[in-house]
């Protein structure tokens, strides 16, 4: 896990209240305290709340049939929290994946780091579906259940050729 | 009496969509476009297309694309125009296609068949499995394969 800590910026006095303190002051001490507050969070904080955000406007933006300019299902529900889910699950170390919606109503998680590896992944209800294209001839695809935790297969790959050095 | 009018049929194609000498059977050579309505579907930056652009629609199990041999750029955009967007209720704009040989679709065992309507150029890539996971696997491969195309209204607003 990377976790981004640092020093309290410029040695400010974070306690300094009281008497003589003037609006601006606190102001700047409320900012730097939430500085400081995002600095010491770990670093896939960041792109999971970016991704979160992403799936909610994904599911705002696709609640209409036809949002693909084909025969797209709206994005359901369920799906909506099944990939908020696994986002949550994801680990830390790994490159950010994209959310994108799909026809059949679902959202997927996009890996892809040049032409040679892709990894897609799509959870909805109980179910995780996956494809991979890792080098030049290795694939895989398969189906797995989702509860709490995400499958071995999955986290294998993500470790093996989406982990952030 | 049918073959004069099969041949006037076929002239009227010729003079309005260019569209005679298409031959009946999609060769492995042709390219093939689909178009893209939705901004999430690729990554203009990047270059990519994500799998989800060539995945099957669940009601038709069929993936809609353009045959778009020895059309230039300017006449592929206009059957976007016209023949995707016109033809929608909220008129959205095709923002990018995504091209691929169709032998791409071939190799995954999948078919492409003319469909000439609503235009002589669509055709539908067929065969999709009803496997979910063999399905993302195909579309993972044409989108590796494809050749993003950003319209050019789209890339600079």
């Amino acid at each position: 896990m990377s976790t981004c800590a640092l020093p309290r910026p410029f040695g400010f006095p974070m306690t300094q209240t009281g008497v003589g303190v003037s609006k601006e002051s606190i102001d700047i001490k409320a900012l730097l305290e939430e500085a400081t507050r995002s600095f010491s969070l770990p670093a896939s904080f960041s792109w999971r709340e970016s991704l979160m955000t992403k799936v909610e406007e994904i599911f705002e933006r696709c609640v209409q049939a036809g949002w693909d300019g084909y025969d797209a299902e709206p994005i359901s529900f369920d799906s909506r929290l099944a990939t908020l889910k696994a986002i949550a699950l994801l680990p830390d170390n790994i490159v950010p994946p994209d959310a994108v919606p799909e026809p059949a109503g679902e959202i997927s998680l996009e890996w892809r780091s040049g032409n040679d590896l892709l990894f897609s992944l799509t959870v909805t209800g109980r179910t995780l579906i996956y494809a991979s294209i890792v080098g030049g001839h290795s694939r895989q695809h398969g189906e797995e259940q989702f509860f709490d935790r995400l499958p071995k297969t999955v986290l294998e790959i993500l470790a093996q050729y989406f982990c952030r050095r | 009496m049918i073959d004069s009018l099969r041949r006037f049929w076929r002239f009227l194609l010729s003079i309005f969509v260019g569209a005679d000498h298409l031959p009946d059977r999609v060769l492995p050579e042709e390219p093939v476009s689909r178009f893209i309505l939705d901004k999430d579907q690729f990554r203009q930056e990047r270059g990519f297309i994500y799998p989800a652009a060539f995945l099957p629609s669940k009601k038709t199990a069929n993936t809609s694309v353009y045959r778009v041999e020895s059309l230039p750029e300017t006449r592929i955009w206009q059957l976007a125009e016209k023949f995707v967007t016109a033809l929608r209720a909220d008129k959205k704009p095709v923002l990018a296609r995504a091209d691929i040989k169709a032998k791409t679709a071939f190799h995954q065992d999948l078919a492409i068949q003319p469909d000439r309507l609503p235009h002589p150029r669509h055709a539908n890539i067929i065969n999709s499995p009803a496997d979910r996971p063999a399905q993302k696997a195909k579309a993972l491969e044409l989108a590796k394969n494809a050749k993003l195309r950003v319209r050019p209204e789209a890339a600079s607003s």
